[in-house]
Order: structure tokens, then C-alpha cells, then sequence
């Protein structure tokens, strides 16, 4: 490993560390935030989106003619044209590509909602009209609804190139995981499972695309979570060369991870702009958006080894992910789950193995925290029902096995690495803070009247920048991307101002606010003199998997901007000391200018020294170049690339890890299945925090993410694979009526490998949510012997397993 | 989530609203527009002439004429609630509203659009049954009165022709105490459970009671036979929780992806004998 590198925090910290109001926020609630529907180009024209009313279909005969003759379409592009004009869309993580699969269905309709057609009229609501006008022949075919379906010996394929719908599969063997199952005194086996599920930003897709005549270029606005990456894909699928796609992100209307797949959208409008010649605009309906992308449902046989005294030995996994119809992210729910699969305990023998399996069900997404809330879902739930029978407290039972301090930095078995933590202090500290004994003695008096009070204890470890380097075992080679580090780019402006661009789209998670901070720290400002640009645009300097994705932010994008910045501080103060005549290091950057600490009136301003670099260049010191705009980048230097051989495997999936103890009280109505909220702890760590109120926003609303998995979410599938769920009556979220008061505290365990100490914060509430909630409620229940393994459990399965249905 | 094209009209008097009717075949009276506008914008329902009769100020007045409670069809649903006569005299009414989607829905919903729809779950059709609700429409010609168990025929089905308007909602003076439940998945979701209850005592004895439950196939019903086996008895949770799942048992919930017919008879049991069990002991009995 590399050395860790300093944490430079010494005169850094007026702002960082502080709740600063979000600079984003007045914009926002003035309507003046500029998202990508608010753009308009002369001479709009609008698209609308023809979809399959089949999960599975021959596509016969496709005709357009009376939606062409509709006045105000112009364009109608079908299925075949694409497949003669694109190419197929390509697997990332599978070894196998199917060489059928465009961004629009030919020949075959996989899916329930798979594009089929497109039309560009003057107006959106013409452009649906249209929709109706076209005829499409189809030929049902038997559908593949699940893992089972699709397995069946005699199972229809759905890509017949591929000759299985058994996409990838692996195994891994970490440690004697045989030797820890002899030596158990007790064994938990337990199918756990979820049903699919996802995110769902009120901002819907949005792309606004149009040839440039003029500069030759293809202009883009999309609300794009990963536009690093896009303009590659889009560059390959449509045969345009990259340099001429020009993509501007405008302020997103969340993310979630739910717009990381948008470039199959942004390439079907980028070419349908080239074909029809006109700025066409595309906006997603909310029917649309529910109906793909998702999570995928997944089943998991899970075994636990655990001694009479309640350490946890060993563990033997086993996951069945239906992957949906789309092999682009096949693998990605299982490979996820590396990085936490052992959480946050001291665990040395385990095995895994993984079957991803193509189905009629829609693409998933790397929806937030991918693989890691089932992953704790299945290890919290084992904790609880292992503590059970070796008659253990549950929060016993984890201080049992939890890893300790002394123990960090710690390697876990697939070779993830824990930077640092203080797992024990985090659940004690939760225990106290939300009054754990004293529920524990109302929850047995309340009993005695009838009323089922349960608390619900889970621990979950959060992990941050994603190097994507589990890509590494499913391919051959070095894969297309990583992720383990970022540039940024800094600028002092004509006029002095410190002026920045977003190196990953601002999504709603308070970046812009965060970047301000840093910088404004850096050159003695205020945050809101810090000019921070909320577009991200192509043409600014990025890496080739630039997006806010992955909880990243904290680590490699902040680091990328303090790199930049200190650049930029040196030569502002080299600058400066060459005019002022006085030594570098007797300069100190004071309210927008350089100082001598010496003798205050030697004192350049930030527009005099910008005067020099960009206006008067013989006033620069000797060798020094003019203009003082900086590009600079940053890995974490904990990544490294992975080993493999054969069954045993080391790779560090993600480079930070905050890690938070979740304490719920709820009460159930054992006669009808509610769940009533009572109290919700959350004890975060996630090293230094830039600004409280924030990480805690974003704590808040991933534990309501976490409690609508646990509760609510779900998307239901007739027998046809039709998704029954496609508005927000019968797909639902949790709203503030069901989302309890939320507490959040904080534990700041800084990270030793990131620039600033900071780790992530964006996922971790909703990593534990869903495990906490549930053995809340299993506690509840006790008397009635339930046992959740299923999520999400609504009020009508609680009743089901009550009533024993 | 975009509608087929259409006209718009606001209605300014009956007479207005009627030759728009005659005129137009495939028109449709808009009232607060809480489920015909998401139907139209999903393309369930396509009328090309919409006739808005939210601003006829006939049809917005809520009186108190002849022992009867007046509610005009345009009230919405937060009109009612705010009004404190109906908050005193006819708590099940507003109790019923206040139960209704949520804020924006009851801001915007109206009575009578929400009777015309006729959804089956919806929140009103029990306490207007258990009410004894009649409902007077008006057509060119004059008027007729129907009651509210008439009117609903079914799912999203009712007795109203083309060229008629509901104008008001006729509602009886009762005795005794009234309640009404709902049991939702979230808040502001359509019930998958819901009752009306009505109850007095005399002697220690239940009297008039009146119980009908939502959320049915055929929209509301009420339940003649267990009224019958409570009615001039003493109070037996024994006897009351027999009788409710043997008259539950015989009815047909709808059927959907949030709640089967099992769950929701079990639900109706459920909420029944907790709200018989408090309307007969309130007064009485102390609660938390």
C-alpha cells in the first residue's frame, strides 16, 4: 500500500466543518435553479417515445404511415433503422455481449416498455398523438418472469446469440469457510430475498439535443448523473466522433443512481437530432421512469457459522439475481457485494457464489448503494437471528464480533480496506443516545397490555468511491473505467475571482456548497465569493468517468479541487512575492489577497496579481507562464489493482468507508400489519464532515430511501411480466406522513488516505435502514414467532405471516 | 402523462351547462378534476369538451333546511371540513372528508365530483349510506331525488344521464355517535378498508345501528343481518366479533396488488369491532 497522505487541515477550517446554508437553495425555491427542461432552443421540436406493450414479442411489422402524415411530425424512427444505424448496446461487467441489443428494440421487444418507436413533432402533445397512429404487429412469446423461469431446461431464450439466459456466474472461496461450518456449534441457514425496487428523482429524464451546423458538433443537455462516460457511449453507439459531442449537464433534480443509464436515451435523441435535422427535446414521463430502470429482484441462500458464545465464524452465500432483460449491468448486484460482505465484523472463512440470469423484466441501475442494502439486509438479519439462538442481545451479539479499533487499517478477506473506524464507540454511543434500556423495559410492559413494541438494531458499513475494480473479475483484461480518482479545474478570473466547475453534475446533494467551502478556505474568501459554476460541461477538463455517482464526492472530487487549488495558491503567492519583493513563505492569503505576514501593508490584491498573469505578463516572474487557470487530478492511493486467481480473489471495490448504527423502535398492530415508527437513532461516522447540515440532510433522506424498501417499495409483475406499478397510486413511496422524525448524530473518525480526512455520506442511510426496520419489527412480533426474510414487508405479508397464510 | 386534445368551457348557469351537454355527445362535466384530469392525462379517458362547473355559485353552498343538511355538489372537500356546523352536527361527514387523498386533493376535490366518479373505495360512499344520503340531480326539466344507495351501480358506474348535473347532497339529521375508519397503506392512498358506523344506546343497549363498508366490488354496502344481531342488545365483543366475520365473509372486497380479498375482509373485521367496541363505550370508557 501507499503511504497515507497528510491531512491538511491546518488553517483550512473557517468554513469546512461549519453548516453552511446551501448556496444552491434560494435559486431552487425561486424556480430559477435552470434544470434541462427549462432550456429551449429555437425551433424546438419535441419527441415522444413508442413502447411495447409486451414483456416478451416478435416484432413483425412495424407501420408509420399514418403517424407520418399526422401534420407536425416530422420524423419517425422505428427499431430497424437503429439496428442499421447503431451499434448494440455491450456488457460491462459480463464476460458475454449480446449482439442484438440496441438502444431501441428491432425485431424483438424484451421487455414491458421497450422502446419500439419515435416520433419528432412541433409539440409534445402532437408527438404523443402520434403515437397512437403507429401499428406495430406483434408476436407474444412466453415470458421469463423470474430466476426459475429463465432456468428451466426448455426456457425461451432471450438473446438466442447468447444460448443460455444464464449470463454470468462465479464463485469465490475466501479463507476455510469448511473448516468454520465444522467447527459451529450452531448453523443459520435462511433464504433471504427482495423484490425490485428503485429511486425515483422528481426530476424524470431529460435530453435536449441538436446538430450545430455552425461548429459542427452535437450539442447535448441531459440531466445526466455520469456524463464522463456518455459522451463515449453515445460517441460509439451513434458512429459520432467524441470530440464533436459537446454535453452540458444543467442543475439535476436528483440522481440516485437512477440517471447513470440515461446514455441509451441520450443516444437515441443525439440521433434523432442528426436525422431529422431539428433540436429535439425529450422528456421522460413519470409512467416512463417507473417502468425502468430498477434494482433487480435477487434471492440469496445464506449459511452462518457461529460458536456458543456467539462469534460468527464463517458464512456461505449463495445469490440468484434476475437480472432483467438488459446484460449492460448484469453481475453488478452480485460483484457489489464484495466490498461488504463480511460488514463490520471480524469474520475470516466465507464463500460466495453468484448466478445473474437475463429475464423479461426491465435494465437495472446502479440504484443507491447498489449491492450493499440487501448485502446488510441478509448479514443484520443473520446477526439478529444468530444472537437469538445463542441468547445474546442483539447489540451484544455485534460488540461480539464487531472489528476493533486496534484492528485499523484492516484488510478483509476479499481484500477490501478499511481505512479506519471505531465500530464499538458508534453503537455504543447509539445505544445510549437513543435510550436502548429503557425501551427494552416499556417494550415488556407494554406487551403485557397487548401492545408489540420492537427495537430494531443494525449496524452497516458504508463504503465510498467506487474504483469499480470488480470489473476486473468478470473480464478478461483491463476494464474500460476506474474510478479511483478525479480532476478538477480552478481559475482566478480576469477580476480576481476564484472561479470553479462541477467535475460531476450537481444533483441536489449539496456539492456546489461543499466545493465552496473548501475553496473558500484555501483563498481566504467567503463561500459565496467562491464562483462555482452548477453546469458541468464536457468541455471543461474531465475524467472518462466524470458523474456524482458512487459516493465519491468526498474523497477523489474534493481531493481533485484542493490538488487544483493549491496549484493555483502557489503561483498566486509566487506572483506575488516577486512583486512585493518578499519570500513566498512570509505570504499568506488574507481576504482576497496576498500579504506579508511581516509588514501587512505589502498586500497584493487578487486583482492585481490576476492584472499581472493574464494582462501585464512582463511583470511575471522570471519562467513563470502566464494565465492562471489550473487543471489537476488525484487517486486515492489506497487503490491498486486487484488479484485473482482462481477461487480466491483481493480487490478494494471502494477506497472509503463511513459506517453508522441504526436504533428503530416501532410498534406493530398485530391485527391489521402496521407499522407505526416510535423512534429512529441514526449514529453516523463519516470521518471529517464538510458541512453538518448537509450530511445530515443526505442522512435523513437515504434512511426514508431505506424505510421505503423495507416497507413500501415494490414493483409488482402479472403473470405476463407486465409491470402493474407505472404511477405513483400503486408504485409507493414513503411520504412525510410515514417517514418518522429522524435523529441524526455524528462521530468524526477522519480517513488517513483521503486529502481533507472526509469520507462518504451519501448512501449509508440507506445501506442499514431496511435491516434495522425489519428486526425492529421481528422484535416486535416475537410472540407471534415471525421471521422477516423478505423484503419489503407490507402490512398485508406482515398480517400473512402473523396469521400464518 | 399528456392528454388528447380538448376544449374547454366554464360553465355560467344551468341553462349554459345544459345546451353545452345537448350539444356536445362527447363532453364531460369537470368538477375539482382530482381523477378525471390524471385519467385524461394517462389517456384512460379522452372527452374532447370538458363543461367546468366549479365556478357555478349555486352549486357551492353548504345550508341547513327542513331537518336536512344541503351540501352543493361543488363544496370541496375542505370546504367541508372547515365548516363547523357540519364539524358539529354531522361529525361523519367531515370525518369522512378529512380522510380524503391529501391536501392538494382536498383542496381541489369536490363532493359531488367525488360521488359522480363513483370509485369504489372512495371515502365518502360509506357515511352516505350509513347517513341515508339522498342526492338531488337536475336536468333541463326539473329535478329528482335519488338515494345515494341507488345511485352507485357499480364501479365507476352511475345512474346520472348525459344530460344530467348532481346539484346537492340531502343529509338527514341522526342521533347517536358516529365514526368513520379507513385503513390505508400510506396516509393519503385510497382505502383498502374502510367503514361507516353509526350507533346509539338506550339502556345499556346498542340502538340503530348503522355499519356499511367501502371498498367493494359494487362500491359501498351496508350490513343489514349484523345491524340486525346488534341492535337492542348489550355490548359482546364475543358476540360482536362472531357476527361481523360471518357478515364480512359474505362480501366481495376489491381485489389489487395492495391488499387481497382475504386481507381486506380480515381488515373490515378488524375495524369494525374496534370502532363498535369504542362508539358503544365512549363516554364511559377511558382511552389513552
Amino acid at each position: 500500500m501507499q503511504e497515507a497522505v497528510q491531512i491538511q487541515d491546518t488553517g483550512r477550517t473557517k468554513y469546512m466543518g461549519k453548516p453552511v446554508t446551501r448556496l444552491e437553495d434560494l435559486k431552487i425555491i425561486r424556480g430559477k435553479a435552470g434544470y434541462t427542461d427549462d432550456i429551449d432552443f429555437a425551433d424546438q421540436h419535441h419527441v415522444a417515445i413508442l413502447r411495447s406493450p409486451y414483456a416478451h414479442a416478435k416484432i413483425i411489422h412495424i407501420d408509420i404511415s399514418k403517424a407520418l402524415s399526422l401534420p407536425g411530425v416530422t420524423y419517425v424512427l422505428t427499431g430497424d433503422v437503429v439496428a442499421s444505424l447503431t451499434k448494440p448496446v455491450t456488457s460491462r461487467a459480463a464476460a458475454v455481449s449480446p449482439t442484438s441489443h440496441y438502444i431501441m428494440a428491432s425485431k424483438k421487444a424484451r421487455y414491458f416498455g421497450e422502446p419500439v418507436a419515435a416520433v419528432v413533432a412541433v409539440s409534445k402533445y402532437i408527438a404523443h398523438d402520434a403515437l397512437d397512429l403507429i401499428d406495430v404487429d406483434y408476436e407474444p412469446l412466453p415470458t421469463l418472469n423470474t430466476v426459475q423461469d429463465a432456468l428451466k431446461p426448455d426456457a425461451p431464450l432471450l438473446y438466442d446469440e447468447i444460448g443460455t439466459n444464464l449470463i454470468q456466474e462465479d464463485e469465490f472461496i475466501f479463507g476455510d469457510p469448511e473448516k468454520a461450518f465444522k467447527d459451529a456449534a450452531h448453523v443459520v441457514k435462511e433464504r433471504f430475498s427482495t423484490g425490485r425496487y428503485s429511486s425515483t428523482p422528481l426530476e424524470p429524464y431529460v435530453i435536449n439535443a441538436k446538430y450545430d451546423e455552425v461548429r459542427d458538433e452535437l450539442l447535448i443537455y441531459a440531466n445526466d448523473q455520469q456524463p464522463g462516460r456518455t459522451t463515449q457511449s453515445v460517441a460509439r453507439i451513434i458512429n459520432f466522433p467524441v470530440s464533436k459531442i459537446r454535453l452540458i449537464v444543467p442543475v439535476v433534480g436528483g440522481g440516485f443512481g437512477n440517471k447513470l443509464v440515461i446514455w441509451q436515451y441520450v443516444s437515441l435523441i443525439g440521433l434523432l437530432a442528426l436525422l431529422s435535422k431539428k433540436p429535439v427535446k425529450w422528456v421522460q414521463t413519470r409512467s416512463e421512469s417507473l417502468i425502468a430502470p430498477h434494482r433487480p429482484s435477487e434471492y440469496l441462500d445464506a449459511e452462518l457459522a457461529v460458536s456458543s458464545d456467539g462469534k460468527i465464524l464463517g458464512m456461505r452465500f449463495e445469490d440468484y439475481l434476475a437480472d432483467g432483460n438488459w446484460p449492460f449491468n448484469t453481475a453488478l448486484y452480485a460483484l457489489g457485494k464484495l466490498g461488504v460482505m463480511s460488514g463490520l465484523y471480524n469474520i475470516k472463512d466465507y464463500s460466495f457464489k453468484y448466478h445473474c440470469v437475463a429475464t423479461n423484466e426491465p435494465p437495472i441501475v446502479q440504484d443507491r448503494g447498489v449491492a450493499k442494502p440487501f448485502m446488510t439486509f441478509v448479514i443484520e438479519r443473520l446477526v439478529n437471528i444468530a444472537a437469538k439462538i445463542v441468547r445474546l442481545d442483539p447489540a451484544e451479539m455485534r460488540f461480539a464480533n464487531f472489528i476493533s479499533p486496534k484492528q485499523m487499517p484492516y484488510t478483509t478477506p476479499t481484500g477490501e480496506y478499511y481505512e479506519s473506524g471505531n465500530y464499538p464507540e458508534v453503537l455504543k454511543t447509539a445505544l445510549r443516545e437513543s435510550g436502548y434500556p429503557e425501551w427494552k423495559k416499556k417494550q415488556e410492559a407494554l406487551r403485557k397490555q397487548g401492545r408489540y413494541i420492537g427495537i430494531g438494531v443494525a449496524c452497516g458499513l458504508e463504503p465510498g468511491t467506487s474504483s469499480l475494480s470488480y470489473y476486473y473479475l468478470s473480464k478478461k483484461g483491463t476494464p474500460e473505467f476506474n474510478g479511483s480518482g478525479q480532476i478538477a479545474t480552478v481559475e482566478m478570473t480576469f477580476d480576481g475571482t476564484i472561479r470553479t466547475y462541477m467535475n460531476g453534475p450537481e444533483i441536489g446533494t449539496g456539492h456546489v456548497t461543499s466545493i465552496a467551502q473548501v475553496l473558500a478556505d484555501i483563498f481566504g474568501l467567503k463561500p459565496e465569493d467562491v464562483m462555482v459554476d452548477p453546469y458541468y460541461e464536457s468541455s471543461v477538463g474531465h475524467l472518462g468517468y466524470a458523474g456524482t455517482y458512487g459516493n465519491g464526492f468526498q474523497d477523489v472530487y474534493l481531493g481533485a479541487y484542493v490538488r487544483a487549488s493549491d496549484i493555483l495558491k502557489s503561483k498566486l503567492l509566487r506572483i506575488a512575492s516577486y512583486q512585493l519583493k518578499t519570500e513566498s513563505s512570509n505570504l499568506e492569503i488574507v481576504d482576497g489577497g496576498v500579504q506579508s505576514i511581516l509588514d501587512v501593508k505589502k498586500r497584493m490584491t487578487f486583482a492585481e496579481i490576476a492584472a499581472i498573469a493574464y494582462n501585464k505578463l512582463l511583470l511575471l516572474p522570471p519562467g513563470e507562464e502566464p494565465g492562471l487557470k489550473v487543471v489537476a487530478g488525484y487517486i486515492n492511493p489506497t487503490s491498486t489493482i486487484p488479484y485473482r486467481s482462481g477461487t480466491d480473489a483481493k480487490l478494494r471495490v471502494q477506497l472509503t468507508h463511513s459506517n453508522s448504527s441504526h436504533v428503530v423502535v416501532v410498534e406493530v398492530d398485530p391485527k391489521t400489519g402496521r407499522t407505526k415508527f416510535l423512534s429512529y437513532l441514526v449514529v453516523h461516522d463519516a470521518g471529517r464532515i464538510i458541512n453538518p447540515k448537509t450530511s445530515e440532510s443526505l442522512v435523513i433522506g437515504c434512511v426514508a430511501a431505506g424505510i421505503g424498501q423495507a416497507l413500501y417499495e415494490r414493483f409488482t409483475y402479472d403473470e405476463n411480466c407486465i409491470n402493474l406499478c407505472t404511477t405513483f397510486a400503486e408504485y409507493l413511496k414513503p411520504t412525510s406522513l410515514e417517514v418518522p422524525d429522524i435523529q441524526v448524530q455524528n462521530l468524526e473518525t477522519p480517513a488517513p488516505n483521503t486529502v481533507l480526512g472526509t469520507k462518504n455520506v451519501g448512501e449509508g442511510g440507506a445501506i442499514a435502514s431496511p435491516a434495522a426496520v425489519t428486526n425492529a419489527i421481528e422484535d416486535a412480533l416475537e410472540p407471534f414467532n415471525v421471521k422477516i426474510t423478505e423484503l419489503p414487508v407490507s402490512p398485508r405479508r406482515l398480517w400473512e405471516m402473523i396469521s400464518k397464510k | 402523462m399528456y392528454p388528447k386534445e380538448f376544449q374547454y368551457h366554464r360553465a355560467t348557469s344551468f341553462t349554459d351547462l345544459f345546451d353545452f351537454l345537448e350539444k356536445h355527445e362527447e363532453s364531460r362535466i369537470l368538477a375539482g378534476g382530482q381523477s378525471l384530469i390524471p385519467m385524461m392525462k394517462l389517456r384512460i379517458a379522452s372527452p374532447r369538451f370538458l363543461i367546468d362547473i366549479r365556478h357555478m355559485s349555486d352549486l357551492k353552498l353548504i345550508k341547513y333546511e327542513e331537518g336536512k343538511l344541503k351540501v352543493g355538489s361543488m363544496v370541496t372537500h375542505s370546504e367541508l371540513i372547515e365548516s363547523q356546523f357540519v364539524n358539529e352536527k354531522f361529525p361523519l361527514l367531515s370525518q369522512a372528508a378529512s380522510s380524503i387523498g391529501d391536501l392538494q386533493v382536498r383542496t381541489l376535490g369536490t363532493v359531488g365530483g367525488s360521488i359522480c366518479h363513483a370509485d369504489p373505495s372512495a371515502d365518502y360512499l360509506p357515511a352516505l349510506v350509513v347517513l341515508r344520503a339522498e342526492l338531488k340531480i337536475r336536468n333541463r326539466k326539473g329535478t329528482r331525488i335519488v338515494p345515494v344507495m341507488d345511485f352507485i351501480k357499480g364501479a365507476l358506474t352511475t345512474d346520472l344521464d348525459h344530460s344530467e348535473v348532481l346539484e346537492e347532497v340531502l343529509i338527514p339529521s341522526y342521533k347517536g355517535r358516529s365514526m368513520y375508519e379507513k385503513f390505508s397503506i400510506r396516509k393519503a392512498d385510497f382505502s383498502i378498508a374502510n367503514v361507516a358506523a353509526i350507533l346509539d344506546t338506550l339502556n345499556s343497549k346498542i340502538r340503530d345501528v348503522r355499519i356499511a363498508v367501502g371498498s367493494q366490488e359494487e362500491g359501498a354496502v351496508e350490513l343489514f343481518e349484523l345491524e340486525q344481531a346488534l341492535n337492542d342488545k348489550e355490548f359482546s365483543l364475543e358476540a360482536l366479533e362472531a357476527a361481523a366475520k360471518e357478515a364480512v365473509g359474505k362480501l366481495n372486497p376489491l381485489d389489487d396488488i395492495q391488499g387481497s380479498p382475504d386481507y381486506r375482509r380480515h381488515l373490515i373485521v378488524t375495524l369494525i369491532v374496534r370502532m363498535t367496541d369504542d362508539l358503544y363505550h365512549s363516554g364511559r370508557k377511558n382511552y389513552d
